[in-house]
């Protein structure tokens, strides 16, 4: 082959590969800004990043805080997910070009290998408990390995590895575990080393002596969680394989390279890369983003998510389209869904349009710490503030100071009157980027608190206020809103709930004791499930006057009853059959569920 | 372009007029009487650090001037001429901790005066001089607290703390990322010494933790025929008992905006437990059925126990529980107890008593009252009073505020108080010194200085039960961590004779 040739060959080579690892970060982005943007958002509201030394000076007290505070920082524009997509694709990128760089010093020249570790963190990514700062964390400690292997010196090399473990144990945590193996790996199997056995010497004697030194003046934490954190990572099974493997491909490729090496005599592999290669690789990475697609995407999570994101943002119907994809979802999602429906005007009148799981579906009850978290906002949007501010409270205790609880404890201080409360939690706020509006505009209004009547939201919660005390019970949430009702009679969705409680546990009797309420609460006409729950129960009679059955009601019950006498013979299809004309209805429900 | 020649006489010439003209500006501008205007009005510093009396061993006072500005200046001086200028372009006055410590070392016995002014509108505003005194009594060096979330139910990262009062090195004494997250509470010390004191852990690793005679010990309270493990501590001055009371506590939640939870004991007593010989020892005296004892608190000299009790009532009528402060005398060698006062009966205040501390010379009894109940913390209505036992006197002194009002504690020499109060924001309890004086006043409280005066304004977490130690107590959480691991030790129960 000629020389002009081969460097055309070369040539056509590099902007095929340029071409090839472009579509890769573009599915990359694609795959973070559109199928897991909830995600991002969700990973956004369980952090909360300060503009503060102190602030600051808490990440300082654990080994790895500074790559988490990084993470940190990075996450704070994950309230955007397209920016968050960028994010997460950046790091991709500087991943990939890292680990390039490192295989390509030990020979490993294929595009595939270097893109491997790219597919790992994507897998890693997609679940929400892997935050940015475990990406950094890696992303560090492959750079202290690629400095390293910069230096010629022995002497200056040993230096450098004694101070890279210490800074990487500091600013990058556990991971510094990695940049020793690499670097012991590369000088056992590239150099001759006469230091080496200093060198293993000194780093185990550093690691050890780190653990003891380190320990006692800054991280007052556990062994485990000292040495072992990016290994306890929680979350489902792909994301614990995938930090090991992630953790181990680098050592493991190294060794492999080395054998290969050795076995074939130190010849290298180039591969160029033409339009065979090129279409081979694509398939491959198409193949790849199936498998992550269908085995690895969480996609019940992130309609769960998104849920939790359009409830924070209020926009009602949005939920509702997201719970109408994937119905019943689990507890939190039929919580959520029924919160929606009442403020979209829709639980009298749709809630069995949805899945229903019983009375557990309107309150997510008091158990493990993700209930407080999500549990205080039906609590919040029924006026019952003191619980909203108890359970939000709770919450920011085991979770930590994140954006919607501290707002949520903020607001439920300024409507029960406590505004120097509020103004603690509103000047953490104002410390951060994105909330410092926010905060700034309630400290204005609590400066003056006659302003605070301006605020419609406070005004319309403060109306709800409670006068006549009582004790939380969790276990009794119908007495709860009994006792909400018996303060504000006019707590339409403290009403809606205890209605909907009672038709979820098919108490159609108390039901029909309360459905004089609806007067009292100027409903135009009967929510349709009422109707169908009074027809049910046959206590037409106390319906307050005024008020009337629809013809449209009366007709579908008729249907049901027909429909039901025809195929009582056969019990099998019965039900199938009813779910089918009658699944949204009250009748159903109250029949099979 | 070229640039025009100077000749060097000139030069010279432009350079002393250029010198001259700068320290004219800086005098007139810095100086006390350019374009000063003088109003008689304190300025608002936060913390309020106006009119109150500091010990001479205090850190610096930081604080913020809560007047609208371009720049700061505060002349803090002693009656002896000695002075301090700090200036600031922001609000902040941090004051320089060496000069500070020279400073107010030479102020002892006398005031400290802070001139404060502010540049506005091209003049600077001269407020009135804000005098402090400085009492020639130091206060304890170290208080040890508690940082804890006031939360309800749950908890995540708490630890028990010291702090040395002359500066704002705090230093952990035990946290619990390092014993699984439980709680730690209810640290005490023997007689505000360091070399002696207990806490408890409770949940995972569970235990009482006894640091005595320089060695760790972790025991297990609870006996089968007491009603808990030890909760609230005190030690006899002896050193080798501690009296703990022994509770069933329930809490439940409020519905109204203006209260929180209320804490309830169902079950009371107190024990005596022996350090030496591990046994947890139960009088009738002071564990009666009828009765919730809680509280204690012996007296300097070991010879009375003071306690509170109520009327053991329903949880229902929670609101009804009223605690008496009682007393009873003790002999340590015999174990044995005598008979029991009433000091201050509740159907006469008709109020609650609760944290009954006495003074180190055994004159004073600084305790809590409230409405009603004995967990005051969550009562806004809980004050600090005083009962000078010489004379069965009650003072309500001018340091309590329109909220909660609750654990308190006195220095060695007598001079100083530290209490927990929620005056701030009626939430996140924050601690306050006030002076003590020979003829019974109390100086105007003062918050804990703080190396940054806007640390309270966003710390979210309490400063719980401050116990003021005279030097550096010798436990960090390492060195706790050994024998927090191990099994507690059992104790065996008996009855007093």
């Amino acid at each position: 082959m000629s020389i002009f040739k081969k460097k055309e060959n070369v040539k056509e080579s590099i902007v095929l590969t340029r071409i090839f690892v472009s579509a890769v970060f573009i599915l990359h982005f694609i795959y973070f800004a559109f199928y897991n943007k909830y995600h991002l958002a969700y990973q956004e509201q369980i952090q909360l990043f300060r503009y503060d030394c102190e602030y600051f000076k808490e990440f300082l007290l654990k080994p790895g805080g500074i790559s988490e505070y990084a993470g940190t920082f990075l996450m704070q524009f994950y309230l955007f997910p397209t920016i968050g997509a960028f994010i997460v694709t950046f790091l991709a990128i500087a991943l990939f070009f890292l680990s390039k760089n490192i295989l390509k010093k030990s020979n490993i020249n294929s595009l595939l290998w270097h893109l491997i570790p790219v597919l790992f963190v994507t897998i890693l990514q997609s679940d929400y408990v892997f935050y940015a700062s475990y990406t950094i964390g890696f992303l560090i400690s492959l750079s202290f390995y690629i400095i390293y292997l910069q230096l010629n010196n022995n002497y200056i090399r040993i230096i450098f590895f004694i101070f890279s473990i210490i800074f990487v144990y500091v600013i990058a945590g556990e991971f510094v575990i990695l940049t020793i193996t690499l670097i012991l790996f590369y000088e056992f199997f590239n150099t001759q080393n006469k230091f080496m056995f200093l060198l293993v010497f000194i780093s185990v004697a550093l690691i050890i002596s780190a653990h003891f030194i380190l320990k006692n003046p800054l991280y007052l934490l556990p062994p485990d969680y000292l040495w072992l954190k990016p290994l306890i990572i929680y979350g489902n099974t792909f994301t614990r394989v995938s930090m090991l493997i992630m953790l181990a491909y680098f050592p493991v490729l190294l060794l492999l390279g080395k054998i290969w090496q050795l076995m074939f005599k130190g010849r290298q592999v180039q591969i160029l890369m033409n339009l065979r290669l090129f279409i081979t690789g694509l398939l491959i990475i198409i193949s790849c983003s199936f498998l992550i697609f269908f085995y690895v995407y969480d996609y019940k999570t992130e309609l769960l998510l998104g849920i939790d994101n359009n409830i924070q943002k209020e926009k009602w119907e949005n939920v509702l389209k997201i719970s109408a994809k994937a119905p019943g979802l689990n507890q939190l999602a039929v919580y959520l869904t029924n919160i929606a429906l009442y403020k979209s005007g829709k639980l009298g009148d749709e809630m069995f349009h949805y899945n229903q799981i019983g009375t557990q579906g309107l309150f997510p009850g008091w158990g493990g710490e993700a209930s407080p978290f999500f549990g205080n906002e039906v609590l919040y949007h029924l006026g019952y503030i003191n619980e909203a501010h108890r359970w939000a409270f709770e919450a920011m205790v085991s979770k930590g100071q994140v954006p919607r609880l501290l707002k949520r404890l903020a607001i439920t201080s300024i409507i029960n009157g406590n505004y120097e409360t509020a103004r603690k939690f509103l000047n953490v706020l104002k410390k951060t980027l994105f909330y410092r509006k926010w905060a700034l505009h309630y400290i204005n209004l609590i400066s003056n608190p006659d302003k605070t009547y301006e605020d419609e939201e406070i005004r319309e919660k403060r109306h709800f206020l409670i006068n006549s005390d009582f004790f939380a019970n969790v276990n009794d949430y119908e007495g709860e809103l009994i006792k909400l009702l018996e303060n504000h009679p006019d707590n339409r969705m403290a009403f809606e709930y205890l209605m909907s409680s009672y038709l979820l546990r098919k108490d159609l009797l108390n039901f029909a004791r309360n459905i004089y309420r609806l007067k009292e609460l100027n409903y135009k006409e009967i929510p349709v499930h009422y109707e169908e729950a009074l027809l049910m129960s046959g206590l037409t009679k106390l319906i307050p006057e005024g008020y009337s059955i629809r013809e449209s009601t009366l007709q579908t019950f008729n249907n049901y009853i027909i429909t039901y006498s025809t195929y009582t013979g056969t019990p099998d299809k019965l039900q199938e059959i009813l779910f089918s004309r009658f699944g949204k209805t009250y009748f159903y429900y109250y029949q099979f569920r | 372009m070229k640039l025009p020649y100077i000749p060097i006489n000139s030069h010279k010439i432009f350079t002393t007029c250029f010198f001259i003209f700068s320290a004219f500006l800086i005098i007139c501008c810095s100086g006390n009487d350019c374009n000063e205007i003088t109003v008689n009005k304190e300025p608002v510093i936060i913390p309020d650090y106006s009119n109150i009396t500091v010990p001479q061993n205090i850190a610096p006072i930081n604080f913020y001037i809560a007047e609208e500005g371009k720049r700061y200046r505060v002349v803090i001086k002693s009656s002896k001429g000695t002075q301090i200028i700090v200036k600031s372009f922001d609000n902040k006055i941090i004051i320089p901790i060496g000069r500070w410590k020279k400073l107010i070392k030479e102020a002892a016995g006398g005031e400290l005066i802070f001139d404060i002014s502010v540049r506005k509108n091209k003049s600077w505003i001269k407020y009135k001089s804000i005098i402090n005194h400085v009492a020639a009594e130091p206060i304890d060096s170290y208080v040890v607290y508690r940082l804890i979330h006031p939360g309800f139910e749950m908890w995540s990262r708490m630890g028990i703390y010291q702090r040395c009062l002359e500066n704002f090195k705090e230093l952990p004494v035990m946290v619990n990322t390092l014993s699984q997250n439980n709680c730690i509470n209810c640290h005490s010390f023997l007689k505000n010494e360091s070399h002696t004191m207990l806490f408890h852990m409770r949940g995972n690793m569970g235990g009482t933790v006894i640091y005595r005679n320089r060695e760790i010990k972790k025991v297990n309270t609870k006996t089968d025929e007491i009603i808990s493990a030890g909760v609230y501590p005190s030690w006899h001055p002896s050193g080798r008992y501690v009296t703990f009371s022994v509770n069933k506590i329930m809490q439940v939640f409020h519905a109204v905006p203006d209260k929180r939870i209320e804490v309830i004991d169902t079950l009371s007593d107190l024990i005596i437990y022996d350090t030496e010989s591990n046994i947890v020892y139960q009088c009738e005296s002071i564990a009666s059925k009828e009765r919730f004892e809680t509280f204690p608190y012996w007296s300097p000299d070991g010879k009375y126990l003071y306690f509170c009790s109520a009327k053991a009532l329903d949880k229902s009528r929670y609101n009804e529980i009223r605690y008496d402060l009682l007393r009873i005398s003790f002999n340590p060698e015999t174990r044995r107890f005598g008979n029991v006062d009433t000091i201050i009966s509740s159907s006469k205040t008709g109020k609650s008593i609760s944290f009954p501390v006495v003074s180190p010379d055994g004159r004073y009894i600084l305790f809590c009252m409230s409405e009603y109940g004995n967990f005051t913390i969550w009562h806004n209505d809980s004050d600090l009073y005083l009962l000078d036992i010489e004379n069965n006197e009650i003072i309500r002194p001018a340091i309590n505020s329109n909220k909660s009002e609750s654990y308190h504690s006195w220095s060695s020499n007598g001079r100083w108080i530290i209490f927990a109060s929620r005056r701030d924001d009626g939430l996140f309890t924050r601690l306050w010194i006030a002076y003590f004086s020979s003829d019974r006043q109390f100086g105007k409280p003062f918050t804990l200085p703080q190396k940054n005066p806007e640390h309270n304004e966003s710390f979210l977490k309490s400063y719980n039960r401050p116990e003021l130690i005279r030097t550096k107590l010798d436990l960090h959480p390492r060195k706790l961590f050994k024998h927090i691991k191990k099994d507690p030790l059992p104790s065996t129960f008996s009855l007093c004779n």
